[in-house]
């Protein structure tokens, strides 16, 4: 190998250290007890403690997780992941199929409403649509929870974006073939965007599993709570409880919260880069 | 659009519909309230209101804690952006040369992206502990008094690390597809033309990767903006003395700790006006990619 | 300018591909060699082992007599001209151009007076603060040549440089880059599946065949004495017919029964029975009385190409190989005709079937 190569690999090498010690020194920290962490300090190999730690932070409730368990959060957060990517898959391939495929007369009006969105993230309305949804009666719902979040224009522009990169021609040998426009759909349309239906599923599987302000505020509930919001709990129970605190058992959550989104990016790795791609366009 | 087109059916509106419906409900009437409360002053319990024009505008800008905030936080975007993208080109130029273990290499950089802010905050926060974290320890040995909860910089460094850290992957991924773009035999030519390879790269590779990075840099500014939420409302807080706070974090903390209903979304109506501007921005530069 | 000495050069790829498999040739100072053969034949792969793109697994590469295995592609004082082109396109015509120049620290005014000449040779001085999309195809061939014209280069390599453009551009930009390259003299190596711009532009070609050499010589040579079935075949159009059969009796005979006597000093040096005959469609002439030794031909289509007529069918009626004549003006038009006519070889090729080289 050249020198200049060795440099190549020493780099990376030192980029994906940076990028996986964090996590693992959490993971390996997970398996020790919390005196033994308090003594010597953070752990970079596994101790004995994997089982004790972990199913007292998936069963018991208390402790580090207060009141709920984080197997009822992982449940939730399976909910909101899925309903999430489902939502917003169908919202957005129904409205981008009207604006492609229909000649009506409010499409482009209705297609800059929808563009609206992306100038409004919800950072910048937190209150009022807090406000909202109360009204609404909303609050600690799944509805609530998911509902909100699956209307935005990225997922209709992927969609739109591919539509128009289907070849003309499809539709109108599908007229032709006495397709309407409920039979194109499912029996053309469909079909084809398989493979990017999947690769956005997995990006928003993600997206949805990580969501952190919306159900902060609207979660008051703790059978509600996503895994995430019970990473906020520990943080709270950490720095504000007065007992020895519980960190080993902060390590667990975190690995059970990065755990179902970090396997579902390696395990589809090449959709949920094209997926990434394509939808940030 | 399509040279052909269904027409004369009410199907589409239907079709639209679910999108049009939640659009409305939860993002233009909540983001009207918020313009029309910016320009309201309420009580604490919300009975009594008053309009006052732009004074929540005022006392904001006049209030040196928004101010400071402000600043830290273009000060923190613009640092997260560069280190992160800087980071992530000088990995994806390297993952692009080699030969052997690229995939390995690339897999190892990406999966982060899985990783929710708050999670990465949490994480960060123990590694930053005074007691136990390996990071303190770390940096004492340095030489360094690592102090996050009296020192603002210190805390400042904590949260822009694991910002940095959360972004890399997807800088990356989009380097490494800006790079594998670039046409292999515009690249040779380059060989042919420019021994120097670092010369080459800032040349050639760097130039013709500028839409890409301009891109990035929007995507960036918007995700330091936005999304170090869940990092700092783990880790900081917006401590020591709001020196860590971020515009986003002062909206929240405002609106409902503070319940401070009228200055908080005064503060919303600024945040959208930078989306506004981000968002232009992202728009001319796609343009421009048409451009090569 | 310089001569480029090729020996024994191999290229074999990790995956176990061997792309080149021994190649020596000299390129002579001032001589436009053309790598010619089909795709995958391994004629790029050796170019851009002369430009150092490709390492060399075996053998050595020489420029003006020293060894450049281990140049770098920079400093081995070579231009290429890439098949598309390869511009960099964030920057303009002019930049394009002084690009190399720069970075070989040649001043300012002499790339001014470069480029302006290069420009000038071209006819591209208008294009110079243009960016490469908003040219077309032939200026962007032309920008391409520009930019290895300016280095002053000891060889130039071209890619293919002319199939990304049309049929008729490229016939005029094989005439352009044949003058340039006799005005300005340079060493030159160019690489073409196209065997009709290999024999217009090249002063010696080399045929290559999976990675081998098969015959290196002037186009004339190769066409007038091609030592190889392979090389037969490749070399002009309408192809040579090459017609498979068995020696027998100082004759050859064909599938389907027809007969053709050879001369004597050919059929003597067959080692082998299974030949095959070679006759070039141009080297055949329509028999003009019994006294001719032809063969009759059985023709199942006529092509009028004005200045002469192609006529395609089969030797010695259906069963027989397949033949194509080509004969001068226009050649009869009744279907009387088509049945047993009789055609005159003036020059033969005979091959052996086994090894493929000429007999």
């Amino acid at each position: 190998m050249k020198p200049r190569q060795i440099i190549d690999h020493i780099v990376l090498i030192l980029g994906c250290l940076f990028m996986v010690l964090p996590v693992w020194i959490a993971l390996t920290s997970s398996t020790h007890s919390a005196e033994t962490l308090f003594r010597e300090g953070l752990q970079l190999w596994f101790g004995d403690q994997f089982v004790e730690n972990y199913r007292a932070v998936l069963l018991e409730q208390g402790g580090v997780t207060k009141t709920s368990t984080a197997l009822r959060m992982l449940f939730n957060s399976l909910i909101l992941g899925l309903g999430f990517a489902v939502g917003k898959i169908v919202i957005s391939m129904l409205a981008a199929y009207a604006i492609v495929y229909f000649r009506f007369k409010m499409a482009e009006f209705l297609f800059w409403i929808i563009f609206l969105t992306l100038l409004l993230p919800l950072e910048v309305r937190i209150v009022p649509s807090y406000a909202v949804v109360a009204q609404l009666g909303l609050l600690n719902t799944y509805t609530g929870l998911i509902v909100p979040l699956i209307a935005s224009a990225t997922g209709t522009f992927f969609f739109r974006q591919f539509f128009k990169s289907v070849p003309d021609e499809l539709l109108e040998a599908a007229r032709i073939d006495g397709a309407g426009p409920i039979r194109f759909f499912i029996d053309i349309l469909l079909p084809l965007s398989k493979t990017m239906m999947a690769a956005i599923f997995i990006i928003m599987f993600v997206t949805g599993w990580n969501q952190y302000l919306w159900p902060l505020i609207m979660t008051t509930d703790d059978s509600m709570y996503t895994i995430v919001i019970g990473i906020k709990q520990a943080f709270q129970v950490l720095y504000e409880g007065g007992e020895l605190p519980r960190v080993q058992e902060a390590f667990a959550l975190t690995i059970l919260a990065v755990l179902p989104p970090v396997l579902v990016v390696l395990f589809f790795q090449r959709w949920f880069v094209r997926g990434l791609l394509e939808s940030e366009k | 659009m399509k040279r052909v087109q269904f027409s004369g059916t009410p199907l589409p509106y239907f079709f639209v519909l679910p999108q049009i419906a939640i659009v409305i409900v939860f993002f233009l009437w909540p983001a009207a309230q918020a313009v029309y409360k910016s320009f309201l002053l309420e009580d604490a319990w919300g009975l009594t209101s008053q309009f006052v024009w732009f004074r929540n505008y005022e006392d904001m800008v006049l209030d040196a804690d928004w101010v400071n905030t402000a600043v830290f936080t273009v000060i923190f975007s613009m640092i997260i952006a560069f280190a992160s993208l800087a980071i992530a080109l000088t990995l994806a130029v390297r993952a692009n040369d080699i030969l052997r273990g690229a995939s390995t290499y690339k897999t190892l950089l990406i999966w982060t992206y899985a990783v929710a802010p708050a999670v990465a905050g949490l994480i960060g926060n123990l590694l930053f502990n005074p007691l136990i974290g390996s990071m303190t320890h770390l940096l004492h040995a340095l030489g360094w008094e690592f102090d996050r909860a009296s020192n603002g910089f210190d805390a400042a460094f904590m949260i822009s690390l694991i910002a940095v850290w959360k972004q890399v992957s997807v800088n990356f991924i989009f380097f490494l597809a800006g790079l594998q773009g670039i046409s292999k035999s515009v690249q040779e030519a380059a060989i042919l033309d420019c021994r120097s390879r670092s010369k080459r790269f800032w040349t050639i590779t760097f130039p013709l990767l500028a839409p890409t990075t301009f891109f990035l840099l929007v995507i960036n500014m918007t995700y330091a903006f936005f999304d170090t939420f869940g990092i700092i409302d783990t880790t900081t807080r917006g401590a020591p003395g709001g020196s860590t706070q971020t515009l986003v974090y002062k909206v929240y903390t405002d609106g409902f700790i503070g319940a401070d209903l009228g200055g908080s979304s005064a503060q919303s109506v600024v945040l959208l006006l930078m989306v506004l501007v981000l968002t232009a921005f992202q728009f001319r530069f796609i343009e421009r990619k048409v451009h090569y | 300018m310089a001569d480029i000495a090729i020996r024994d050069v191999e290229k074999r790829y990790a995956n176990g591909a061997h792309a080149v498999k021994g190649v020596s040739v000299d390129v002579a100072d001032g001589e436009l060699l053309v790598l010619l053969g089909p795709s995958g034949c391994g004629k790029s792969t050796l170019l851009r082992m002369v430009a150092g793109l490709e390492t060399i697994t075996d053998g050595e590469v020489a420029i003006d007599g020293a060894r450049v295995n281990d140049v770098s592609p920079a400093d081995r004082d070579i231009a290429m001209v890439f098949q598309n082109y390869a511009l960099y396109p964030h920057m303009s015509v002019f930049d394009n151009l002084a690009y190399g120049l720069r970075n070989r620290g040649v001043t300012k005014a002499d790339i001014k007076h470069r480029v302006d000449e290069a420009a000038a040779i071209l006819g591209i001085e208008d294009y110079l603060d243009r960016r490469p999309n908003q040219l077309s195809g032939g200026q962007r061939q032309r920008v391409a040549m520009g930019r290895a014209i300016v280095r002053e280069p000891k060889a130039f390599l071209f890619d293919e440089p002319l199939s990304n453009l049309d049929a008729k551009l490229r016939v005029h930009m094989r005439i352009e880059i044949k003058r340039l390259q006799r005005r300005l003299g340079v060493t030159s190596l160019y690489v073409t599946h196209d065997q009709v711009e290999a024999m217009t532009l090249g002063d010696r070609l080399i045929v290559l065949n999976a990675g081998k050499a098969e015959q290196i010589g002037t186009p004339m040579e190769l066409y007038e004495n091609p030592q190889t079935l392979f090389v037969a075949g490749f070399i002009g159009t309408p192809a040579m017919n090459l017609l498979p059969g068995k020696l027998e009796n100082g004759g050859v005979t064909f599938e389907g029964g027809a007969n053709l006597q050879l001369p004597d000093m050919l059929s003597g040096k067959a080692a082998s029975k299974d030949v095959v005959l070679g006759i070039r469609p141009e080297h055949l002439h329509a028999a003009t009385g019994q006294a001719e030794v032809g063969f009759t031909v059985t023709t199942d289509l006529i092509e009028h190409l004005g200045a002469d007529t192609l006529l395609h069918g089969r030797l010695g009626g259906n069963g027989g190989p397949a033949l194509t004549a080509r004969l001068p003006g226009k050649v009869f038009g009744s279907e009387s005709d088509r049945n047993g006519f009789g055609i005159v070889p003036d020059k033969l090729f005979l091959f052996d079937a086994g090894t493929g080289h000429r007999i």
